[in-house]
């Protein structure tokens, strides 16, 4: 089974190490969280190893901080150049967000007002970050409880300018569309309308829950309807995309995670006939 | 209100998700109780990664004082970076200074041992000893060798049974026993054979020679340390013993002129 990225994903995680390598499924590629593999040896890579030989994969960014007024940490920069060096993804992303302020790491992805100010910093630290590592690397819309009052930029025009100035492309969190939708009361067709056709390089599905006032991205859930419905208009306009099937709390069986991604599949298939006719 | 600018908004919203009191800062856009998902969120990140790390400590704490020492360990010692898995090299020394943990002598070491566990997972990996060189060297050059250690190697030496407490509170393990404080010391080497960690424990004398060659000192002069501490130590037993389990890595005879002969 020669896996293609042209279909869809799942992430490389540790309860499916073994299962993934005894009988690899018939999904289009593995994704797993670049910092997870920021150790120097041992176990986690001797399995990554194993199953790069197996399936292109895709390297995803949860701690580089892009947005944070701090200076881009040299020694994560280091370690993200010479995870690419040693496994060759064929995307590289992270998210449009900062998590570090003064030296102090929260380790979450925590919203940026979308300013001018931002915009500009954001482009810079993108470009800085392309030319360290020599290529370029996809920005994802991160899912946010709060909104600042002296925003300026709607998100999806400070994405397309981020990736006209810079150059990156997009990783459309279609979850994170919904979930946001919903807590702040915006149509979601209007946000995938207003997203540059060429600018999306991939696309990520994932579950929500229902906190007390608002959804909540916990990635521990099937991808649910309106999310369906939202990636199947997506697709309709933007055309084919690598698709990921984004699941990091209570894990499900593989074959759970690979039906869901044969879903992503079947939408892509189907809208692709449905144009040809 | 006047504009904060993104550093200024990026300071108040990290103290704000700290802080003890519910204050949100006033440009914050959100129904009452949205900013505290990001205080909870914060906080249960940090507290897992504790979590994943120290399993024994958290066994033989329980949840909720688990709970209140991370909450607590995350506002008095910041992460400093990005990769989760580099936080919590303190922890040990906190619960040492912890109020509520005084009482538990041996919870630091538990802690120390785990989070050396940790670092051995995630380590890099050796290439072998080349026996045929060792071979080569002449007798008379022993005492001037000097072994590399495997980098996952980590020595840990503790007044309390700590790797008898660490083996109790498997998930594994078959029956809890009872472990007697006053059961003796523990000299610890944790190492790893290919990607999986290991931890023996060595005598006195042993752990003097293994930590003196680890730390680069000649074979001659650590032999020397170790028969003091432990004038029964076999230290060819235990260097056979360290090349055995791939523990040493490497070696070089150390040169006359950093020697001072």
């Amino acid at each position: 089974m020669p896996a293609n990225n042209r279909a869809a994903g799942i992430g490389w995680r540790p309860p499916h190490y073994r299962a993934l390598l005894d009988e690899p499924p018939p999904v289009g590629f593995l994704e797993v969280h670049s910092e997870n593999y920021f150790g120097a040896g041992g176990q986690p890579h001797h399995f990554l190893e194993q199953a790069r030989q197996l399936y292109p994969l895709s390297l995803h960014g949860v701690g580089l901080s892009l947005g944070s007024c701090d200076e881009l940490s040299e020694t994560h920069l280091k370690a993200l150049e010479q995870l690419i060096h040693r496994y060759e993804p064929f995307l590289v992303s992270e998210h449009l967000c900062w998590s570090s302020i003064g030296g102090r790491h929260l380790n979450e992805l925590l919203p940026l007002p979308y300013t001018e100010e931002a915009l500009t910093h954001v482009c810079s630290r993108v470009d800085r970050v392309q030319a360290r590592l020599g290529r370029r690397i996809l920005v994802e819309n991160i899912a946010a409880y709060v909104r600042f009052r002296h925003e300026t930029i709607p998100e999806p025009e400070f994405l397309a300018q981020l990736g006209k100035r810079t150059g990156c492309g997009l990783l459309l969190d279609v979850n994170n569309v919904h979930v946001n939708a919903v807590n702040h009361g915006f149509d979601p067709i209007e946000y995938i309308n207003a997203v540059a056709v060429d600018s999306v390089e991939e696309i990520h599905l994932a579950g929500f829950d229902e906190g007390a006032d608002c959804l909540i991205d916990t990635h521990g859930r099937p991808v649910q309807e309106p999310v369906w419905d939202l990636y199947r208009y997506a697709i309709r306009r933007f055309g084919h995309c690598p698709t990921l099937i984004e699941w990091d709390t209570d894990i499900p069986p593989l074959a759970t995670l690979v039906a869901e991604a044969n879903q992503a599949d079947r939408m892509q298939t189907e809208d692709a006939n449905a144009l040809a006719v | 209100m006047p504009t904060p600018s993104l550093s200024d908004c990026q300071d108040a919203f990290a103290r704000g998700v700290f802080a003890e009191d519910n204050k949100v800062p006033d440009w914050i856009d959100a129904p009452a109780g949205r900013f505290d998902i990001y205080r909870s969120s914060v906080l249960a990140n940090l507290r897992n990664a504790l979590r994943a790390v120290f399993p024994v400590v958290l066994r033989l704490t329980g949840e909720r004082f688990f709970e209140h020492a991370a909450d607590q360990f995350a506002r008095e010692h910041p992460s400093h970076s990005g990769d989760l898995h580099r936080y919590g090299g303190a922890f040990a020394d906190f619960l040492a200074a912890f109020p509520a943990t005084k009482e538990l002598d041996y919870l630091p070491d538990v802690a120390r041992l785990e989070w050396y566990w940790h670092e051995a997972f995630h380590a890099a990996g050796a290439p072998a000893l080349d026996l045929d060189a060792l071979a080569q060297v002449a007798p008379s050059d022993y005492e001037h060798l000097r072994f590399q250690f495997q980098p996952a190697c980590r020595l840990l030496s503790s007044p309390y049974p700590v790797l008898r407490i660490w083996e109790a509170n498997q998930p594994m393990h078959p029956v809890v026993e009872e472990i007697n404080l006053r059961d003796g010391a523990e000299n610890i080497i944790v190492f790893r054979r290919g990607h999986e960690v290991m931890m023996d424990r060595l005598s006195a004398g042993e752990q003097a020679l293994a930590r003196r060659l680890h730390a680069g000192t000649g074979l001659g002069a650590a032999t020397a340390h170790a028969a003091v501490v432990d004038p029964g130590v076999d230290a060819a037993a235990a260097l056979r013993w360290l090349a055995s389990r791939e523990i040493i890595a490497g070696f070089e005879v150390i040169l006359s002129m950093e020697r001072g002969d």
